[in-house]
Formats: structure tokens, C-alpha cells, sequence
């Protein structure tokens, strides 16, 4: 496994009119080429100021991206536009990331026209041919995007972002948006997608059950910080944060003999401001196993074991991991 | 039997010109009983949210054309005018829609509003209806009511906002509460919060409800009976333990796979997904038959022919004309989820 994206001590400030907002704080993260990793979290818990910083739609404030060992954090101007290519995203509507003005073909043809790279008869032929990979109409080339429905638009934007031959495409909640029927339709091309071509996936939900069908190694968020972040089976077999364990707690699950809501043990209270996030471990409020050391040490990223790592006191080699 | 709480029968809710129609709800019939779930699932644009607003008539300042009987505690509401429906609404049927936000005025404390509702209901002075309104509050577990009252909707969290529209709703002490999306909006360990507590209070006050949702795991956790619609009809009726373990209308099988489940132990090969082909047909375009034919895997000839709800027992049905039947049925044995 070769790491294709090395995300080091990466941290997203805006400057806002209530003061400094910290949204993602300290980040590291690893992709290899070919794989997916799930990125989980509730609103405000800076997972889609992470994705958009990774291919600098917003800029961090420290930390190194590196791509295939090229630190795009550094990086500006044409150089910048030209690591591009290898970081697509793709977001959650599909309406608001195509131009209502532009033909589907216009829009699949933007990046490669941006490049400059192919002819006009050569572009038209990869136009085709991403069309097709994506299960889009060759009849559909000419038409515009309020033609569509949500579901093909959502294609486009695929198709687009594949354009470039990216390594790897961050997703967005690309199929929040969708109905289930066509959720389906997508997540089984993004992964028929990744076995033709190999692409790796940041893929961005809140939708613990579709992160769990897609991703080879989760990591969960909260308040600006990974709480935990593991490889596919141990993570699930052990899920270590009480986060994560509450998160996974709260799905609804869809078995009525086997949960409802009415005597479901649920998490209290609410997500902190991020203005003004908590001291020491920044779940310590919710914890139903909080300790005093919680409220002022702020716990760190420590393995499990091998693929594992969980930021949580109650795991300190100190005071021995719980039963 | 007893009178059912609510009683509709061929509901039909009409948009657009009477020579080409959009038919938002088709020949919809349903009853809910006092303490009973039943939840509304289907996709967008299959009429649950439309059948939600044409029970309680807030469809009024649109075109829709609404035929079809509504029975509260067996007397009709669907001939009451304005003025007698403004009696209904709260009083008997209270409502809560998915955005909070849009639901509270943001110029007003909630406390205000709520108050403004409670003197709507009861002739109460404001000291004694403010003392209902903290008592509200309290029901819905917002912590330091007393406080609170006097905060304005943008100082709550989204979770807090819908615990406060959840008491406005519950102001004049309804017996039937229409919930349409009401967790849609909100984080999930938040979503999970607010269904518990909709349940409690449903339980604790004897309230019949009726949950509109597109989420199966959320019909799976709260219904007692479940109603699967399609391009504005009913598709499939059942008790919410025959419809996950034996799903009949080709349909709802459809959905329940398409949608991963959550387990404790993943297998480390995905199982491709199981799509529904196609798209959810336009209104204005519905084919002659039945409306899902054109992506069902056992359609047939005889699909061209709308097909009737055939009652299986006396609170399971479906429309369809090659339904599964318990004894071949593949999903029998469902996945376990994760616990």
C-alpha cells in the first residue's frame, strides 16, 4: 500500500464576526491509491472544511497536504492549477455544481478544454467515453441540466470530475440529496468506478450505514478534531470512542424486532459552539464515561493496534484500557 | 370495532388545469387509531406530504382540488369551512413539519408564541398561560425552562428548536399529531433524541400519530403500521414487523435493499447493491397501469391494468398485481442489522 495523499497537522481558521472559528484542528490523515476512507461526522464538526481544503478551495491555516509527496498546501499559481487534476470533488447537489447555461458535453468538456492538452475531435471522443463509464445517454450530451433528473445530474458531475484521469475524488455527501432508489444507482457506480480506474475516494457523510458499505478505513470527527480512526474491521468490530459508539448507537436500524425508538438509550445534549469548543477532550460534555482528567488534558491520537488509533483517556496505557 | 381516529377514504388531491390534471394523491384510504403509529414512507414526489396537507386543508390557497372523505372521530371535516377547520387544527390535529426553523418566528420569543398558541386553544390569563407554556417545555425536556421561555428561536440549537415546535404543537393538547419529516433536518444521535421523545409523549398523552418519512430505519423504529406510497398511490399497507420481514409490493422490496444496513460485522467484500432501475415516473406523465411497472422485475402484461389493493388480512394489503407471497419470499430472512 502505497500512501497517495498525507494529510500532517492540517488546520482550517476563518476569521468570522463572532471571532476566530477553528473548523478542522491538527488533522492527520493517510489514502492510500485505490482505497476509500470515510469521513463521518455531524454539522459543524469540519468535515467539509477538510474536503475543501484538501484541494484548496479553502486554505489552511497550517499543515501539509502532500500528494504523491507534492505538498499542496504550499503551492500557488500554475502549479496549483495543475496538481488540481489529480483532486477532484464532488458535492452534494448536483444542481448547484453544474452551470444551468452550459450542455452537459460543455460541462464535461470544461476541464479538458481547461487543460489543453487534446484536440477538439480527441476531447469529443473522451467526452463519449466518460459519458458512458458514468451510464449516461450519448443522447443526453446536448441537453442542459435542468433537463436531467437529480439522479443523472449527479452522474454528470462524476463524469467531470473524472475527466482530468484524477487519482483520487473527494466526495462530498454525493448522495445525501438522492432518494434511496437512486442512492443505490450511485454507490454502486462510484465503486464499480474505483475497480475500473483505481481511483481513491475521501468520501464525506453523515450517513453512517452508506460510509460503511463504501469505506476501507473510517475516521469520525468532531468538533474539528479525529476522535477515531481505524481500518474497516477493527473499527467496526471495536468501535473505541464513546462518539463513535453513540454515533453508531443512534442509527436507526432498519429491523423493528431488534430496536425502537421509544426504549433506545440515546446520547444527551447538543454539539458544543465551535466558537467556544469545550476544554480538555472536546466530547467531555456528552461523555457518559467522563473523568476529571477529560475536562482539562485534552486526550491524543494513540493505536490500538495496528490501523487503529481512537484519542480517548480511557484507553491511556497509564490508567490500562477498560474492559 | 371502535371508530378509528381518523378515517380517509378515497382521498384524491388534484393539481393544475381539470382537463390535463396532476394527480398528486390517488384513491388513498387510511385509518389511524388513538396511540397508534403509522408511518408514511416513500420517495419524493410520491403524495405523502400533499396527503398530510390535504387531511388538515392548508392546501386551501392553492389550486388543488381535493375530493374524498375525511373522518375525525367519525364525523366529516373535509365539508368544514375555514373557520371550523381553524377549531380542528391544533385543538384535535396538531402538525409538525421538517425545517424548525421556518415553523418559529424569529422575531418573537418562544415563549411568546407559545402562549400566543395555549390562549388560542383555552380562555387562560398570561401569568396562567405562561406557567402552561414552562409546563410545555418541560414535557419536551428543554433543560431551564423557565429560563428559556424568554429566548428568541436563533438562541436554540437545531435539536432544541424542534423540541420547541413539538410543544407548540402539543399547545391544544391534540389527540392526532401529523409529523412530516420532523428528524430530516437534524444530526443523527439529535434524530434519535427527538423520535424517543416522540414516542414517549405519544405514549404518555395516548396521541395517534402519523409520521411521513422517506427513511426506513426511522419507519422501522417508531411505526406500528407502515404505508408505502407510489407516484400518489398506496402501494402497500402492512403492521411494521410484516413489512420488514415479508415486504410484498415489488416496490418496497426494492427500497428496503437498495439501502445499506448498518451491521456489527461488516464483510469485507460489498455486496453490490440491489438498484431499483430507472426513475420515479413525472406526474404529468404517469403511465396507463400501474405506475411502477416500467421498473419492476416481475411486470407482465396484465401491469397495464391499474391494479387493485387486495387485502391479504384485515390490516395488510397491497396493490399489485404479482405480489410476493410470504412462502417465497427471499427476504424471509432478513440481514441482522447492528444492534
Amino acid at each position: 500500500m502505497s500512501a497517495l495523499l498525507e494529510v500532517r497537522n492540517l488546520s482550517v481558521r476563518y476569521a468570522t464576526a463572532r471571532g476566530e472559528l477553528n473548523a478542522v484542528s491538527a488533522v492527520d490523515l493517510d489514502l492510500a491509491v485505490g482505497q476509500t476512507l470515510g469521513l463521518v461526522g455531524e454539522s459543524g464538526c469540519g468535515k467539509s472544511s477538510l474536503g475543501k481544503a484538501l484541494v484548496r478551495l479553502v486554505n489552511p491555516s497550517e499543515g501539509e497536504i502532500r500528494v504523491n509527496g507534492t505538498d499542496l498546501a504550499t503551492l500557488s499559481g500554475k502549479r496549483l492549477k495543475a496538481s488540481r487534476h489529480d483532486v477532484q470533488m464532488v458535492f452534494q447537489d448536483p444542481s448547484s455544481a453544474l452551470d444551468p447555461r452550459l450542455s452537459i458535453f460543455d460541462s464535461i468538456d470544461e476541464p479538458l478544454r481547461a487543460r489543453g492538452e487534446l484536440s477538439k475531435p480527441q476531447r469529443q471522443q473522451r467526452v463519449a467515453e466518460l459519458m458512458r463509464q458514468v451510464g449516461l445517454h450519448e443522447d443526453l450530451a446536448s441537453r442542459l441540466p435542468h433537463q436531467l433528473s437529480g439522479g443523472q445530474r449527479q452522474r454528470v458531475v462524476i463524469a467531470r470530475a473524472l475527466a482530468p484521469r484524477p487519482a483520487m475524488i473527494i466526495c462530498d455527501e454525493p448522495v445525501s440529496a438522492l432518494d434511496v432508489s437512486l442512492q443505490a444507482q450511485i454507490l454502486n457506480l462510484l465503486c464499480d468506478l474505483q475497480e475500473q480506474l483505481g481511483i481513491a475516494y475521501l468520501f464525506i457523510s453523515h450517513d453512517l450505514s452508506v460510509v460503511q458499505y463504501l469505506a476501507d478505513r473510517i475516521a469520525v470527527m468532531y468538533l474539528g478534531q479525529i476522535v477515531e480512526i481505524g481500518d474497516r474491521s477493527p473499527f467496526w468490530q471495536r468501535p473505541a470512542h464513546p462518539y463513535s459508539q453513540a454515533l453508531i448507537a443512534a442509527v436507526p436500524v432498519m429491523d423493528p424486532t431488534l430496536s425502537r425508538a421509544a426504549d433506545k438509550q440515546v446520547i444527551g445534549g447538543d454539539v458544543p459552539s465551535p466558537y467556544t469548543p469545550p476544554s480538555g477532550c472536546r466530547f467531555h460534555t456528552r461523555c457518559p464515561q467522563v473523568h476529571d482528567r477529560c475536562k482539562e488534558e485534552q486526550p491524543r491520537l494513540q493505536a490500538l493496534q495496528t490501523g487503529h488509533h481512537v484519542a480517548c483517556h480511557l484507553y491511556d496505557a497509564t490508567t490500562g484500557a477498560p474492559a | 370495532m371502535s371508530t378509528p381516529l381518523l378515517d380517509v377514504r378515497h382521498l384524491r388531491v388534484e393539481f393544475g388545469s381539470p382537463k390535463a390534471p396532476l394527480i398528486a394523491v390517488n384513491d388513498l384510504s387510511l385509518q389511524v387509531n388513538a396511540g397508534e403509529t403509522l408511518a408514511i414512507v416513500g420517495e419524493s414526489g410520491c403524495g405523502k406530504s400533499v396527503t398530510a396537507l390535504a387531511l388538515t386543508r392548508l392546501l386551501h390557497g392553492s389550486q388543488a382540488r381535493i375530493s374524498g372523505s375525511v373522518k375525525y372521530r367519525g364525523e366529516e371535516i373535509s365539508t368544514l369551512d375555514e373557520r371550523q377547520m381553524r377549531g380542528i387544527r391544533g385543538r384535535h390535529i396538531g402538525m409538525i413539519f421538517q425545517d424548525p426553523m421556518s415553523a418559529l418566528n424569529p422575531v418573537m420569543s418562544v415563549g411568546d408564541q407559545l402562549i400566543e398558541a395555549i390562549q388560542a386553544h383555552d380562555k387562560l390569563s398570561r401569568v396562567q398561560a405562561r406557567a402552561r407554556a414552562q409546563e410545555l417545555l418541560e414535557k419536551v425536556r428543554i433543560p431551564e425552562p423557565q429560563k428559556r421561555l424568554d429566548d428568541y428561536p436563533h438562541r436554540f440549537s437545531g435539536g432544541m428548536r424542534q423540541r420547541v415546535v413539538i410543544a407548540l404543537a402539543l399547545a391544544g393538547r391534540p389527540s392526532l399529531l401529523i409529523a412530516d419529516e420532523p428528524t430530516t433536518a437534524l444530526d443523527v444521535t439529535i434524530q434519535a433524541q427527538i423520535l424517543g421523545l416522540l414516542a414517549t409523549l405519544q405514549k404518555e398523552m395516548g396521541m395517534g400519530l402519523i409520521l411521513i418519512t422517506h427513511d426506513l430505519g426511522v419507519v422501522a423504529e417508531t411505526a406500528d403500521r407502515v404505508m408505502v406510497m407510489y407516484a400518489g398511490r398506496k402501494v402497500e399497507e402492512q403492521p411494521v414487523h410484516g413489512l420488514f420481514a415479508a415486504p410484498r409490493h415489488p416496490y418496497t422490496q426494492g427500497l428496503i435493499a437498495a439501502r445499506p444496513a448498518l451491521q456489527i460485522n461488516p464483510t469485507a467484500r460489498r455486496v453490490r447493491l440491489r438498484e431499483i432501475p430507472g426513475m420515479v415516473p413525472m406526474l404529468s406523465q404517469l403511465p396507463e397501469g400501474c405506475a411502477f411497472a416500467a421498473r419492476c422485475e416481475r411486470a407482465s402484461d396484465a401491469c397495464h391494468q391499474q391494479p387493485d389493493a387486495v387485502r391479504i388480512d384485515t390490516l395488510t394489503s397491497v396493490a399489485c398485481h404479482h405480489p410476493w407471497q410470504a412462502i417465497d419470499h427471499p427476504l424471509l430472512q432478513p440481514q441482522r442489522a447492528h444492534a
